[in-house]
């Protein structure tokens, strides 16, 4: 433990000085309503938690999110893979999966709030929207970029469709499917801040917006650092995640 | 008692660049495996020899020709023969034992069943206590040694090998050639072997069938007459073997372009 701390001690003295002369930078040069100091961060922290705020409106972000980008996952990861299975399948859906990932999906804001309202259903449909074809197209080519040998090893002990998918295909994508998750992880994060801004305003999205209209550029910052702060936990999650399924790729690839 | 194979009179061309059938790979092979029959198909590389082999197991259709066993039509892979691979196929998200018990899963053996084979291969390979491990943590030699009881482990009537030994080295490749042999006599299998090494064809074979290339074909059929059991280095320093290896040498060195 004593090792480990001393080895970090140089990074962690860097960054202490990074913030240090953000801190001076804000009280000498940079005037307050451009960049607040970190100090002014920490405050507003401070008083949006003692508040309540904070917590509500994480919650708030947190629950479209989860179900959004979880449904994304679900249901992108069974796209993926029926289109890397089936060639008739892929040569059907391609071109619209493939727009549909090109296009900024937050373009369909105005159509979204047509069909769906500003209220929750319609933040969680952008969130899934924004999120699910580039995990589609991940699944869809960790499937189809499965070495030859292992399929004609399934073949070779006389496999049945099911079974080379369940045993063969699934295992074998594994790792280009987390991979898409946590693109898709990155995308579903914008997804509901653009959710929250542009349909009826909750959630951190609301205290951007809140916040920005009144110039509390402090206060801008907590939803800002606490979306970041979420996206690295997020994603650590599913790095563990992903070591935990496949073990066997332990040394090979880390 | 085992079942034999009979290749009836096979071609297989692949198609060209224009669509139209290209220059045969194989042509017109026929030849019949004799059950518990140990036959080698030696010869150089480019002669077909394990597109053939594929055939026999059905993971490749022949353009003409077909292949029995028991009476029966080989269109597809079937659990009565099993492959064991060149370069050893194993699942990487599998463990050893989980490797060795695949055939097993498919098949639909329950898990108790499965588990007592799966243990028993275990120890006739000689793989105890690495049941556990994922396959990049062993090496080469103890990888086959998984595909050899994977193979083994469905009791098949026909073990197909493509050069088992191909990517070993000497030493592990000549521990493996005993211990094979030895499994091989306590629990007799009809076995096609694909290899281009002479050596490894006359201490194994009852029969090799020695191909030529440009097309694919038979140029001779030798019998080893050698008796069994055979201790490797007993019949190494034989005046027959020498014979044989003389023999295959000269059909061999013929084929290649020298």
């Amino acid at each position: 433990m004593l090792t480990y701390w001393r080895k970090r001690l140089p990074d962690v003295t860097l960054h202490l000085g990074v913030l240090l002369l953000w801190e001076i930078a804000c009280r000498t040069v940079i005037p307050p309503m451009f960049l607040p100091p970190p100090s002014a961060i920490v405050a507003a922290f401070a008083e949006t938690s003692r508040t309540g705020e904070l917590w509500t409106q994480l919650r708030q972000t947190l629950s479209v999110l989860s179900v959004g980008f979880g449904l994304a996952a679900v249901t992108g990861v069974i796209v993926g893979v029926a289109m890397g299975t089936s060639k008739t399948l892929s040569r059907f859906l391609d071109p619209y999966v493939n727009a549909m990932n090109a296009m900024p999906t937050v373009a369909l804001v105005p159509v979204v709030i047509i069909w769906l309202g500003l209220g929750y259903e319609a933040k969680v449909f952008l969130t899934w929207l924004v999120s699910f074809f580039s995990m589609v197209i991940s699944a869809q080519t960790g499937v189809q970029n499965i070495p030859f040998s292992y399929l004609d090893t399934a073949r070779a002990f006389a496999s049945n469709r099911w079974a080379i998918i369940r045993m063969v295909v699934l295992p074998a994508a594994i790792p280009f499917i987390v991979s898409g998750i946590r693109i898709g992880l990155g995308r579903a994060l914008v997804g509901v801040v653009v959710a929250e801004m542009f349909t009826a305003l909750s959630g951190l999205g609301y205290m951007l917006t809140n916040y920005g209209n009144t110039f509390k550029i402090n206060f801008v910052f907590v939803p800002i650092v606490t979306l970041a702060i979420l996206s690295i936990v997020l994603n650590s999650c599913l790095q563990w995640a992903e070591k935990k399924l496949t073990p066997w790729n332990r040394g090979r690839n880390h | 008692m085992v079942a034999g194979l009979s290749v009836k009179r096979i071609c297989k061309a692949f198609p060209d660049a224009t669509g139209a059938m290209g220059f045969p790979v194989l042509k017109d092979i026929s030849f019949d495996a004799k059950p518990g029959e140990f036959i080698s198909l030696i010869g150089p590389s480019g002669c077909g020899k394990t597109t053939l082999l594929r055939i026999m197991h059905g993971l490749d259709t022949p353009t003409s020709g077909t292949i029995f066993s028991r009476d029966k039509k080989i269109n597809a892979p079937a659990h009565d023969r099993a492959f064991v691979f060149q370069h050893f196929n194993l699942f990487p998200w599998r463990t050893v034992a989980d490797n060795i018990g695949y055939g097993l899963e498919v098949r639909g053996d329950d898990r108790s069943a499965r588990q007592d084979v799966v243990r028993k291969m275990v120890s006739l390979v000689g793989l105890n206590g690495f049941e556990k491990h994922y396959p990049h943590e062993i090496s080469g030699g103890m990888q086959q040694r998984v595909g050899i009881a994977r193979a083994l482990s469905l009791n098949p009537d026909i073990l197909l090998m493509d050069e088992p030994f191909g990517a070993l080295d000497a030493i592990t490749r000549e521990r493996l050639q005993r211990d094979i042999a030895d499994i091989l006599a306590r629990t007799p299998k009809t076995t096609l072997f694909v290899t281009h090494n002479m050596d490894e064809a006359i201490y194994f074979s009852d029969r090799i069938l020695v191909f030529g290339t440009k097309p694919g074909r038979i140029v001779e059929e030798v019998i080893v007459p050698l008796q069994r059991p055979r201790q490797a280095d007993v019949i190494r320093g034989s005046r027959e073997f020498a014979d044989l290896r003389e023999h295959l040498w000269s059909l061999l060195s013929r084929e290649m372009d020298l």
